[in-house]
């Protein structure tokens, strides 16, 4: 009885999905190919019916369900909101791999709403075993839909991702039977209940450190942090937005949770996270500026965002929670309008090389418009979003102690190095040449193109007027 | 009736800079070109800001200690609010009569005498913009509006003096003034922060911080009680910089003869009327504040006095007529700067008026001889032209007649001015005010005899000055004459403290500065009439007509020292900076090659590098934490 109420309180979203799942199993065994288009609208269907259920989840004040392991409140339901909404507008973009596998495509969709339902119980998890059964469902979902595609790089990306994705959860479960052994829990109020207590130790300390590294997979930073760019560059593009949204913002909403509470006695992972950061940032944008393919360029960029939001979230406070968040709200949407412009790209038949790129700004100049705005935003250029939430952001960093200013420091100077390969991508476009007479053919991928248009839009609108949503994750942080 | 007008004034402010638009915008869009329609707006906007004013001012007259402010909140900062508007007092009136007046004059002068210019329109769009600068200047209410339009103000002083901008010296001559002007306005923006800090910090009243002209009485009582000495006294200095740089008074007095280079009615307008006026009027409105401090006060009598003498002595020697104007323009404008730093507060700002109106007139006769003579501005080329021109010249007599104090309107402000030295004691001052006058009286009567009296030196006949010139210089004329009949209105009008009826024994001073006035018009006389030889002290001469090398001064610090040391910066900047930016893309290169590298492709390797990654940062743990547990067991800590 009690389960029965637990689940129609907190549980409906992704009931619901599980629903949806089973409703694309069965069709995938039954339905005739040239239904394939359904999928994409039960998809659609599902995800907006789970959102609108969002609103009945019971939130006030904390709820507990499942003997404490799935916690629900504020934060949990912003989280879910999020990854719902992002998956939303990913799901416009997989037109073409759609199409490319009409066979498979209920299949798809049904892996799809899968990574989705473990990022949903990711986020509320409140236990080491919740949480490690919804990374590995959400893993689960990844590795074939990295494996989609067509020809052998997308085989080779899914051995990859399953091979360090495998190392990094036996590091994570290392650190989490250490924990147990430590604190006799694997619950995060009792785990944080227990330091009140207690005196944390150096081997609570390795405990943190080796659950922080093995999350850091997801992330991808260092050190599990190579695998990004093979993988980007071998999996379909649509796939790879949402590999690098919905599982990340789900990664950073539980990883907030681990450092506000069960890790929160550790100060040696401060410290390990912060050098973590920087040296992702070094990595990633000293990497990128070498790569001429905008995949490859992507896989570090986004890797680059993950090591700023990192060093923020190492320093646990309210107010750089709130800047995590609006810096993940105005991430989802620069990323997702830079990669349906990679998807256009590819679907008028253009390889993914920065040198194909000449000539746009003539010939398509709205796009154009469009694209280089995101890049601008990932960039941190004013009048977007990305550069207020970087300043937000910095700005809470460079507060939260003056040892972290030196390392504060190195991180923007490589931002710097980052904007050298962003603008590289915008001067290919505004670069002319004669043998290539590129014409990109908008009426193929209307959907991406509208995504690509109001996440441009959305970029704009958020860097001129941020306040409502600032306050918004200024009221999720102070109630987690 | 009124009530209407002084409700709607700001519409002064704005009709010129919509008239302004309006030509930019007809001349781009090819909508208005008609030379006529151009300049019938542009007198429309003036004549409108005219009437405004006289109707403002009669009201004024009417009720006394009357103020009007109307201002709304342009910018918001937690409690601070900064207000944009209009102000209009006693002083700001009076600015407005005679700015609208001078430029309705104006304009209907240039209306003639620029009609043959290619660039006409643009030469009256500049106009307004500047009548809409002007007039936003003088009607600001406080400290930062005013800054605004000073600087606006110096925009339009710039655009006008460079207006035949292909010729090089006109150009040099605008980026001059222009960075004359800079450095002051850096003074006065200075100051106007410095200010409005100190009342923002430690007054109650968050009002008073954008230092409002209706209340600054008040300011300048907090700022002194709130500063020490020293810190007052710099704040004043860095606001009179702005003042000194656009009255151009002496160490930055160089722009005002280059200025010349541009059109005639410009150098009546601007430089010789109402923008130069500018600085002597924002020490009046700055007044409560600097007479706290004798020694501000003094400062800016004594900065007065050596610009008055250095640019009379100067004038003396010069031979372009418009830059025996220019220097007699900075030589007037020093002694209102005297008057005011010595306590004759009235009778600075009553030379004020009096010298715009016959300091126009002076050049709107220059501009009708240099027309007539085809461009010639050399005097030594000029002479008996009063045959030609026979109303220029009785202008160009009375204005003369009237600068050195001998009749008219000059006559009643420089005895003003006398009077209330010699009523505060500053003997020294009054010495020094004779003996300018002197000078005065000597070179305004040398460039009247030389150019109008004698034998004609020129080759081709002086054309006759069409009507509409006649006209401007005729009204000018009136207004020179008969503006002394108001003395002592205003001296009622525009008081500061107790500082009036100071004209009980006026008959030694009138005697004095009369035969003062007198020897000089005679030594012109003798030496420039009567072709009398005299000997030249070649020294003396030298000096005067190199401007005691201070041009040449100028030029030498920047051609030789700020070149050598912008030479300095730019190897530095080349070798140094550059070189270590180039090392640090090197390096960032370098890094980014090892990482490709490192990048391999097998999972193997990433693998490894998770590994050595997680070893070695358990090593630097455990080694920190050995070391942190060895100490603490030394020190004993448990």
């Amino acid at each position: 009885m009690e389960f029965l109420n637990n689940i129609t309180k907190i549980m409906l979203p992704e009931i619901l999905l599980i629903v949806f799942i089973f409703i694309q199993i069965i069709l995938s065994m039954f339905s005739d190919t040239k239904f394939y288009k359904l999928s994409k609208w039960l998809t659609v269907l599902g995800i907006f019916l789970a959102i609108s259920l969002c609103s009945k989840v019971s939130i006030d004040p904390i709820y507990y369900g499942f003997k404490n392991s799935i916690i629900s409140d504020n934060y949990t339901i912003f989280f879910k909101f999020l990854i719902l909404l992002s998956s939303f507008l990913i799901v416009f973009l997989t037109k073409k791999v759609i199409m490319s596998r009409r066979d498979n495509a209920f299949r798809f969709n049904a892996l799809l709403l899968t990574v989705i339902l473990g990022s949903l119980i990711l986020v509320s998890a409140n236990d080491f075993l919740t949480m490690f059964i919804a990374m590995e469902t959400l893993g689960f979902g990844m590795f074939f839909l990295i494996a989609f595609e067509k020809g052998h790089c997308s085989k080779e990306a899914t051995l990859k991702y399953l091979v360090i994705s495998a190392v990094a959860s036996a590091v994570f479960l290392f650190g989490v039977s250490y924990m147990y052994g430590i604190t006799g829990s694997v619950n995060f109020s009792s785990i944080y209940d227990y330091f009140l207590n207690n005196n944390p130790t150096l081997l609570y300390s390795m405990a943190a450190i080796f659950i922080t590294c093995g999350l850091a997979f997801k992330l991808g930073v260092i050190p599990f942090a190579n695998w990004i760019l093979d993988v980007y560059e071998g999996a379909n593009t649509s796939v790879v937005t949402f590999l690098s949204i919905v599982p990340k913002v789900a990664m950073f909403g539980i990883l907030a949770r681990l450092l506000v509470f069960p890790l929160s006695y550790s100060f040696e992972l401060t410290f390990i996270l912060v050098v973590i950061s920087v040296a992702t940032a070094i990595w990633a944008n000293c990497l990128a500026i070498r790569q001429k393919n905008i995949k490859r360029l992507l896989a570090c960029s986004s890797s680059a965002n993950a090591s700023y939001v990192l060093f923020a979230a190492a320093l646990v406070s309210v107010f750089n929670l709130s800047t995590v968040l609006f810096y993940l709200v105005a991430y989802i949407f620069m990323n997702i309008g830079v990669f349906a412009a990679v998807i256009i790209l590819e679907s008028s038949e253009f390889s993914n090389k920065l040198y194909e790129f000449k000539n746009f700004a003539y010939t398509n100049p709205v796009f154009t418009l469009c694209f280089a705005t995101c890049i601008f935003g990932l960039a941190g250029f004013p009048i977007t979003a990305g550069f207020i939430s970087k300043i937000y952001l910095f700005s809470a960093i460079s507060r939260s102690g003056l040892i972290f200013l030196p390392f504060l420091m190195i991180m923007m100077l490589t931002i710097v190095v980052s904007v050298y390969y962003y603008l590289r991508v915008v001067k290919f476009m505004f670069e002319k040449s004669d043998n290539v007479t590129s014409e990109v053919i908008p009426h193929k991928v209307s959907s991406a193109i509208v995504i690509l248009y109001c996440c441009a839009a959305i970029t704009v609108i958020l860097g001129i007027c941020p306040s409502k949503i600032i306050e918004i994750c200024q009221l999720m942080a102070y109630n987690i | 009736m009124e009530g209407t007008f002084i409700n709607n004034i700001y519409t002064v402010i704005l009709f010129p800079l919509w008239v302004f638009l309006l030509i930019i915008l007809g001349r781009l869009l090819n909508v208005i070109q008609s030379r006529r329609v151009i300049s019938l707006l542009t007198l429309a906007s003036t004549l409108y800001g005219v009437i405004f004013a006289v109707v403002t001012f009669l009201y004024m007259l009417k009720t006394p200690d009357y103020v009007y402010e109307n201002s709304y909140a342009f910018l918001r900062i937690e409690n601070y609010t900064l207000n944009f508007g209009v102000f209009v007092d006693n002083l700001s009136v009076i600015m407005l009569l005679v700015v609208t007046t001078i430029s309705f004059l104006v304009q209907l002068y240039s209306t003639n005498y620029m009609y043959k210019d290619r660039s006409f329109p643009r030469f009256f769009a500049y106009l307004n913009l500047f009548n809409f600068s002007m007039i936003g200047l003088v009607l600001s209410p406080n400290l930062f509006q005013n800054y605004v339009f000073w600087e606006l103000v110096g925009v339009s002083s710039y655009l006008l003096i460079g207006f035949w901008y292909k010729k090089p010296s006109a150009a040099d001559a605008a980026k001059k003034a222009f960075l004359m002007n800079r450095i002051g306005d850096f003074g006065l923006l200075a100051g106007t922060i410095a200010i409005s800090y100190f009342i923002y910090r430690y007054s109650d009243e968050a009002s008073l911080a954008t230092v409002p002209f209706s209340n600054i009485g008040n300011i300048g009582d907090y700022l002194y009680s709130y500063t020490n000495d020293a810190v007052f006294v710099i704040i004043c200095v860095l606001l009179l910089f702005g003042s000194f740089a656009k009255s151009a008074q002496f160490p930055l007095h160089t722009w005002l003869a280059d200025a010349m280079e541009g059109p005639t009615p410009v150098s009546a307008l601007i430089h010789s009327a109402t923008m130069v006026a500018a600085g002597v009027y924002l020490i009046a409105r700055l007044y409560p504040l600097y007479s706290l401090s004798d020694g501000v006060m003094n400062f800016i009598a004594i900065i007065g006095l050596i610009t008055a003498l250095i640019c009379a002595y100067f004038a003396i020697t010069q031979n372009d007529l418009k830059r025996i104007l220019a220097y007699s323009t900075n030589s007037q404008l020093g002694l209102m700067f005297l008057a005011l730093g010595a306590g004759a507060y009235t009778g600075g700002l009553f030379h004020l008026v009096t010298h715009a109106y016959f300091k126009s007139m002076l050049f709107l006769c220059s501009g009708i001889v240099i027309h007539s003579l085809a461009h010639q501005q050399d005097i030594r080329f000029m002479g008996g032209l009063r045959k030609y021109l026979p109303l220029t010249a009785a202008c160009y007599l009375i204005a003369c007649i009237s600068i050195s104090g001998l009749l008219f309107s000059g006559f009643c402000s420089k005895e003003m001015i006398l009077s209330g030295l010699l009523k505060n004691n500053h003997y020294i001052f009054a010495v020094g005010f004779l003996i300018v006058a002197l000078m005065t009286a000597f070179y305004m009567f040398r460039s009247y005899f030389v150019v109008f009296e004698g034998d004609f030196k020129g080759s081709n006949v002086p054309l006759k000055s069409p009507f509409l010139l006649n006209l401007s210089i005729s009204i000018l004329a009136v207004f020179t004459v008969f503006l002394g009949i108001f003395q002592k209105g205003f001296e009622h009008f525009i008081k500061f403290g107790n500082d009036i009826a100071q004209s009980e024994n006026l008959l030694n001073p009138v005697f004095i500065s009369v035969s003062i006035a007198v020897l000089g018009i005679f030594l012109a006389f003798v030496i420039y009439c009567k072709k009398n030889k005299i000997i030249k002290p070649k020294i003396l001469y030298q000096l005067s007509y190199n401007r005691f090398y201070i041009d040449n001064f100028y030029d030498f610090l920047s051609k030789k020292i700020y070149y050598t040391i912008s030479n300095i910066c730019a190897f530095i900047d080349k070798y140094l900076v550059d070189g270590l930016v180039i090392l640090a893309g090197l390096n960032t290169r370098a890094l980014s090659w090892v990482f490709s590298k490192m990048q391999t492709g097998n999972f193997q390797s990433y693998l490894a590098y998770a590994v050595i990654f997680l070893a070695i940062s358990f090593a630097v743990l455990m080694f920190a934490y050995t070391m942190i547990m060895q100490y603490a067991f030394l020190s004993g800590v448990s």
